[in-house]
């Protein structure tokens, strides 16, 4: 039998084993974490360059409509290929209000098309009737037409067309650019107004690990 | 004798001593499990995903996927394939070995991309027998149809062939 005192010498052997148990694990996760953590931040990183591109390459301005539906598929095989959960949330500039159904029409979404036509120029389409409100569009996508001009730090914005009985408030952002536009007097139609800065899309990125221990978040600026 | 009256001190008793091997024992076997093993199980496979994702960065940054990518449009899938594997044996230490592959796993675009040209059967051998493999993967837009389709490089440590 070892003696009281022997055995309290012991305990800080016991308590110094442990210890070392506690980093070698600790240790361990760290590194599965900065693993996990490496792989997120490259997709996230991965994931701005592409919206980049699709951009520059005219994949968001290639008068189509319903061209938010390339970020859920751009989400998808990003999850497919890494495993990680990833959400992209696209928040266009311009938008309108339809005064007759109360509808908002945003870009990137059924309603609305852009086309690049020139290396600082963009055509913005939208369709002011609503199927969600039981009427049927005609998608001829000319209520309103806007030219969209970058010049300098300033945008250009010009009705070109409104060809519908309807009246639309046009929106970019949250700042009004002209109320009840259209009409069969084709109230606006030929004015330009100036907005101050260039963005036009806002790409929110969301990537993180199943199990949420690593976040990756940024917003990615298009103009 | 009695321990009462012996005084060598507690240094010397047997308890002591015994206590002082078990310390002994449990520290050393502490020390054992820390070892290079351990330490390489931890900091290795971290060193072989970076190596992978970056090995993906440098392809991008350097324009190399872009080619790679037009030849593939192109047809040229074997140049593609020389282009890719050539550019990752420069890129990739000579003890890392490599597959890449583009496009999905039943239906790639390029596959089997290893780092010597031929002996397919060889590298496919060393890549599904090897002790652990990192994964690196990208998304990219593939012309002339531009869909988005994933590019996936697997590293891991060994000899080449």
């Amino acid at each position: 039998m070892l003696s009281g005192i022997a055995l309290l010498l012991m305990l800080p052997a016991m308590l110094l084993a442990a210890s070392c148990f506690m980093i070698i694990e600790t240790g361990g996760e760290a590194v599965s974490l900065q693993a996990t953590a490496d792989k997120v931040f490259h997709t996230g990183d991965d994931i701005e360059r592409m919206i980049e591109n699709m951009w520059d390459e005219n994949l968001l301005a290639n008068n189509e409509p319903n061209v938010n539906g390339k970020f859920d598929e751009l989400a998808d095989n990003y999850r497919a290929a890494t495993g990680l959960l990833v959400d992209l949330t696209p928040s266009w500039m311009l938008w309108i209000h339809v005064r007759n159904n109360g509808a908002n029409h945003y870009t990137g979404t059924k309603y609305s098309k852009v086309e690049h036509v020139a290396p600082e120029n963009w055509r913005y389409y939208f369709e002011d009737l609503d199927e969600e409100k039981g009427e049927t569009p005609d998608w001829d996508y000319d209520e309103p037409i806007l030219l969209v001009e970058k010049i300098d730090n300033k945008l250009r914005i010009t009705i070109e067309d409104y060809t519908s009985p309807y009246h639309s408030d046009i929106y970019y952002s949250d700042q009004l650019l002209w109320d009840y536009v259209g009409g069969i007097e084709k109230n606006h139609v030929g004015e330009t107004i100036e907005v101050d800065g260039v963005l036009q899309l806002e790409v929110s990125v969301y990537v993180r690990d199943p199990r949420g221990a690593v976040r990756y978040s940024s917003t990615v600026e298009l103009e | 004798m009695s321990f009462r009256h012996d005084r060598r001190g507690f240094i010397f008793s047997l308890d002591a001593t015994l206590a002082m091997l078990v310390v002994l024992i449990v520290m050393t076997g502490v020390a054992r499990m820390a070892g290079p093993e351990l330490t390489y199980g931890q900091h290795g496979y971290l060193r072989l995903e970076r190596y992978a994702n970056d090995a993906l960065e440098v392809m991008e940054l350097t324009d190399a996927m872009n080619i790679i990518k037009n030849l593939l449009a192109q047809g040229e899938i074997s140049e593609a394939g020389n282009l890719a594997e050539n550019v990752l044996r420069k890129i990739l230490p000579g003890e890392v070995q490599f597959r890449l592959r583009i496009g999905v796993e039943n239906n790639p675009r390029l596959d089997n991309v290893y780092p010597s040209a031929g002996e397919h059967a060889e590298w496919r051998a060393a890549f599904e027998n090897a002790d652990e493999i990192a994964v690196a993967a990208r998304v990219s837009i593939f012309p002339p149809e531009n869909v988005f389709d994933s590019i996936t490089l697997y590293v891991w440590r060994g000899a080449m062939i």
